[in-house]
């Protein structure tokens, strides 16, 4: 990263939760299904389903405010020598 | 003396500046100038396309845990109506984004066509699964990955048992087993099967699972008690007095009941229920399985939701609330059978004969007591029936055959479908038949009967012989035929 500067609004911090949420939803489902008598991991993936679209819903609505866009760094964009 | 004069030291010339080597361009790469921040604002995510995600979710669990809802059968049904709200309030957004003056709000981003793609795989799917679900009832998804493992039976020691105790055998995972054979002790047989990567873990596991037998409100309480997770399956094989009364529950398995002059109580999640030769009143309870049950002396009531269903020679009454997707086969029932399902409601008196049911059709035959259907999308045939008929149908074909002159009302009220009835020739009746654009067939024909047939309506009233009940019979978009049934 040429500059350490992230955009902080609120939408762009939910999108970057993404990822962390997937995993540890999945790890706990995937934990409730190993050890619970009644419910197995078949009965329980679809609260992954709702939980990746809770989030997405969240992003939608999250406010932009202070919104920081970055065009993307390339070679084309070095100054010729 | 006078010296000469020294000639001046020529200035040494300046040596030239030593040749800066010109610097390659490669060592020195001046840092890119950052590019320069911008403030926008991000366009408007659309709202909708994560509501479809958690729809979806919600639909599968609801499935899968509210199984007294057909969401699957729903979802199969109407999920073009939820392709058209989605568009709808893509829409909506559109109109309001262009309005607000946010003119960059694309109509649907790649990830919305993501979606879409996996909301159609997800239909496709789930047709797909009710396909197989529909040919392979018994097939349960969760067993493809458990591994095999190796049985470990005990028998626990006998104990003794009064009279009509209360007797409750509960296993989250087993089948249940029950033979009527003792006089005055219960002894259990226990099977333990813990699923496993080898067989002497298997074993050894299976081992550890203690079962507890313990008395409990005047009778005993059997189930088994931890180590137990969703590997472990405990069978009970229950041999105790025909007296007793009994509530068993499994979470998944099948429940054998024969012999038994208690009261039986019987759910199972997700197996079969089998009942023979009781003498008690019996309620199964069922999330998806069969149920069969014949020669019990008193009444009989299942709840719940499952596939197929068999009820022979109910001296009692038969009642049957939920949606059993299979086939349902009902006869001899001296008393009432009841029938109420999401799309159907059926009581009738006195069963002599069989009520065959699937999911488009039903048939009754030889019937001693009143009818009173009301149901739709199916047809309906009815063969040999005294007594009071109500029947209400609707896109849906209705035959009834008597064979004995009719001595209480006819009702029978159709919609877009056909009507044939067939009545003795000898029979004295009333009648007022009816059908929107739809016509109007008699084999009765005289001077009491009156028929008007115009574009709209066909219409048949008057009386056949000198006092009878009366029969009535609407329809829409079907003919009605009444037809001389020994001529």
């Amino acid at each position: 990263m040429a500059d350490g500067v992230h955009c902080q609004c609120a939408r762009c911090r939910l999108s970057g939760l993404t990822g962390p949420v997937i995993l540890i939803t999945l790890g706990v489902l995937f934990l409730i299904g190993q050890y619970s008598h009644r419910y197995a991991f078949t009965d329980l993936w679809p609260i992954l389903l709702i939980v990746i679209g809770a989030l997405k819903l969240l992003q939608a609505t999250a406010s932009t405010e202070g919104h920081i866009e970055r065009p993307k760094q390339s070679w084309e964009n070095q100054p010729k020598s | 003396m006078a010296t000469p004069p020294v000639p001046p030291v020529p200035p040494t010339p300046p040596s030239p500046p030593p040749q800066q080597p010109p610097l390659p361009p490669q060592s020195f790469i001046p840092p890119p100038t950052p590019p320069p921040v911008i403030h926008v604002t991000p366009a408007r995510r659309s709202v909708v396309g994560p509501l479809i995600l958690i729809l979806i979710g919600l639909a599968f669990l609801l499935h899968h845990f509210v199984p007294y809802i057909a969401i699957g059968h729903l979802f199969v049904s109407y999920w073009p109506l939820l392709l058209i709200i989605w568009g709808l309030v893509k829409l909506v957004e559109n109109v309001s984004a262009r309005r607000g003056g946010d003119g960059r709000h694309p109509f649907m981003t790649g990830g919305e066509i993501g979606l879409l793609v996996i909301f159609l795989l997800f239909v496709a799917l789930i047709s797909v699964f009710d396909k197989i679900h529909q040919r392979f009832p018994d097939m349960d998804f969760g067993d493809v990955w458990a591994d095999r493992g190796s049985p470990v039976t005990d028998e626990l020691p006998a104990r003794q048992i009064a009279a009509k105790a209360p007797v409750t055998i509960d296993t989250p995972r087993g089948d249940v087993t029950i033979f009527a054979d003792e006089d005055n002790q219960i002894r259990v047989v226990v099977t333990k099967t813990v699923r496993s990567t080898n067989e002497d873990e298997s074993r050894r596991r299976a081992r550890q699972v203690t079962i507890s037998f313990d008395p409990d409100n005047g009778g005993y309480h059997i189930s088994p008690v931890s180590p137990h997770t969703s590997r472990t399956r405990v069978d009970f094989e229950v041999h105790l007095p025909k007296t007793v009364n009994l509530t068993i529950q499994t979470g998944h398995g099948d429940i054998v009941a024969s012999g038994i002059e208690g009261q039986i109580n019987a759910t199972s999640e997700e197996g079969s229920i089998e009942i023979h030769d009781a003498k008690g009143n019996i309620t199964g309870t069922l999330k998806k399985g069969d149920v069969r049950m014949t020669n019990i002396q008193g009444d009989v009531h299942l709840l719940g939701r499952g596939n197929d269903i068999e009820l022979s020679g109910i001296q009692g009454n038969a009642a049957i609330d939920g949606d059993f997707l299979g086939s349902i086969e009902v006869d001899n029932v001296s008393d009432t059978t009841r029938y109420n399902s999401s799309r159907t409601d059926l009581t009738l008196l006195h069963l002599q004969g069989r009520l065959e049911m699937d999911s488009g059709s039903l048939q009754i035959s030889d019937v001693l007591g009143n009818i009173k259907l009301n149901t739709r999308n199916r047809d309906v045939e009815l063969d040999n029936v005294v007594g009071r008929l109500d029947l209400v149908d609707a896109h849906g074909d209705i035959s009834v055959s008597l064979k004995k002159t009719p001595k209480d009302e006819i009702n029978i009220a159709n919609d877009s479908g056909a009507v044939d009835v067939s009545i003795p020739s000898s029979s004295t009746f009333e009648i007022s038949a009816s059908s929107r654009n739809g016509e109007i067939n008699s084999d009765f024909e005289g001077g009491n009967l009156s028929s008007q047939n115009d574009e709209n309506s066909s219409v048949l009233v008057g009386k056949v012989g000198s006092r009878g009940p009366k029969i009535t019979i609407t329809t829409s978009y079907g003919t009605i035929s009444l037809h001389k049934s020994d001529s």
